[in-house]
């Protein structure tokens, strides 16, 4: 999720018009007051906040750690020249270019982090669904066959699984998806 | 660093305490005194030639290590193998059973958490059972008779046909899925059950299953490293003059 910190109303809707532009694929959600981002922050995982300057000094001890976060920051300093490497900041008097500039490599940022995350441990949404059709007992043929996906594909996914999990046997895998809630007792049998 | 008869046998133990069980099957018990290897050995009427080759296969899991004990008869080491058969069945499984139920009467576990972890744990002591008998009836018996065959130079007509229609080879692939399973378990207790408010009672548990682990895999180590080449060798030269 993206949030969006400001109080300043035509900035907060701006930025969010330009972010679904370029990225329609996640949730952004928009926060006026430090109050707000601080429910926020308990409630959702962020994984990119824009926040202006004044919002941030307020919550600074509370945020997360591993949270990537753009400044908003008031219009730049004289003596600042324009600086493309500096994605951290963004200025309320950068042109087009700039702005685009700097939202563009934070998403990248973030979709670079949030699959690496993923690839390592948490399972995809369709390992899941791979993981509770194993569970309920169904043979490598059934799954592709439900899922219109080829028997190497299941088979492919399975060892991901495994390799994630640590987990090899069906039965394994049977206890893994009851303990998660991705089957109820009484499905498998 | 390898054990040797003139060490002493306390010394080995305080090298891996994992040997203790392993030095009891081999028919040793405790009250060392400060005596070495060799001496409690000849007391106790051990080959300790025998004992030195198993304890420093358990100890350093090189292949070279291992292939030691092909020195000695294939009688013998089945003779060990089923002792630890005998472990599991009496000493270890039934441990592990009361440090499970454990769990839930301590309330560590809701009765469905209990319940997963228990038949798991039911499944896999069935599979090793049936593991267990499958090499106690047909593996071993089969073992020993091919290397009576061996040393008397020729196999009758029936060891032929056994050799050619089961032979050692066919029952090697059974090991895998039991040791999966093992590791399985030690995962669900590791990673996916809840958190408990206090490890301790889930530790033992895992304490137990580790502690398995590592002799199975020195019993499967026996087998797949010792036993089968040196059997699939037998086989090839009992086979040979027919030919």
């Amino acid at each position: 999720m993206i949030a969006i910190a400001t109080a300043s109303f035509v900035v907060g809707k701006g930025l969010m018009h330009i972010l679904k532009e370029l990225y329609s694929g996640r949730r952004i959600v928009l926060v006026s007051s430090e109050m707000e981002l601080k429910a926020l922050l308990e409630q959702n995982k962020i994984s990119l906040l824009i926040a202006s300057i004044a919002i941030l000094n307020e919550i600074k001890p509370l945020a997360p750690k591993n949270i990537q976060i753009v400044k908003l920051m008031d219009s730049r300093p004289n003596y600042l020249q324009l600086d493309y490497n500096n994605s951290e900041l963004l200025y309320s008097d950068d042109d087009e270019s700039q702005v685009l500039h700097t939202l563009k490599r934070n998403l990248a940022l973030m979709d670079k982090t949030n699959t690496a995350n993923k690839s390592e441990s948490e399972l995809s949404d369709r390992e899941l669904d791979i993981v509770r059709e194993v569970a309920l007992g169904k043979t490598n043929k059934e799954i592709a066959d439900k899922l219109y996906i080829s028997t190497h594909t299941v088979i492919t996914h399975r060892k991901n699984i495994t390799r994630k999990l640590g987990i090899k046997t069906v039965s394994g895998l049977t206890v893994y998806a009851l303990l998660n809630k991705l089957i109820k007792m009484g499905d498998s049998f | 660093m390898i054990l040797t008869k003139d060490m002493k046998m306390a010394d080995a133990i305080h090298r891996n305490y994992l040997l203790l069980p392993v030095i009891n099957r081999l028919g040793i018990q405790l009250g060392f005194q400060d005596k070495s290897i060799e001496k409690i050995c000849t007391e106790k009427g051990v080959d300790v030639s025998f004992f030195l080759s198993i304890l420093n296969a358990f100890l350093d899991t090189k292949k070279t290590t291992t292939g030691q004990i092909q020195t000695h008869s294939v009688k013998n080491v089945v003779a060990y193998l089923l002792k630890t058969h005998s472990y599991y069945i009496e000493r270890i499984i039934p441990e592990i059973e009361n440090r499970i139920n454990l769990l839930l009467q301590h309330s560590q576990l809701n009765k469905t958490e209990f319940l997963l972890v228990k038949n798991f744990f039911e499944e896999y002591k069935r599979e090793l059972y049936v593991h267990i008998s499958l090499e106690e009836d047909r593996v071993y018996p089969y073992m020993v008779e091919i290397a009576e065959a061996y040393h008397l130079g020729h196999a009758n007509s029936t060891l032929i046909a056994k050799i050619k229609s089961y032979p050692i080879a066919s029952y090697e692939e059974e090991h895998s899925d039991i040791e999966a399973k093992l590791f399985d378990l030690k995962n669900i207790l590791i990673k996916y059950l809840p958190e408990p408010k206090d490890s301790y009672l889930q530790n033992q548990v895992l304490t137990m299953l580790f502690t398995l682990e590592q002799d199975i895999s020195d019993h499967a180590r026996i087998e797949n490293k010792v036993l089968v080449p040196q059997i699939t060798q037998m086989e090839n030269a009992l086979l040979k003059p027919q030919n």
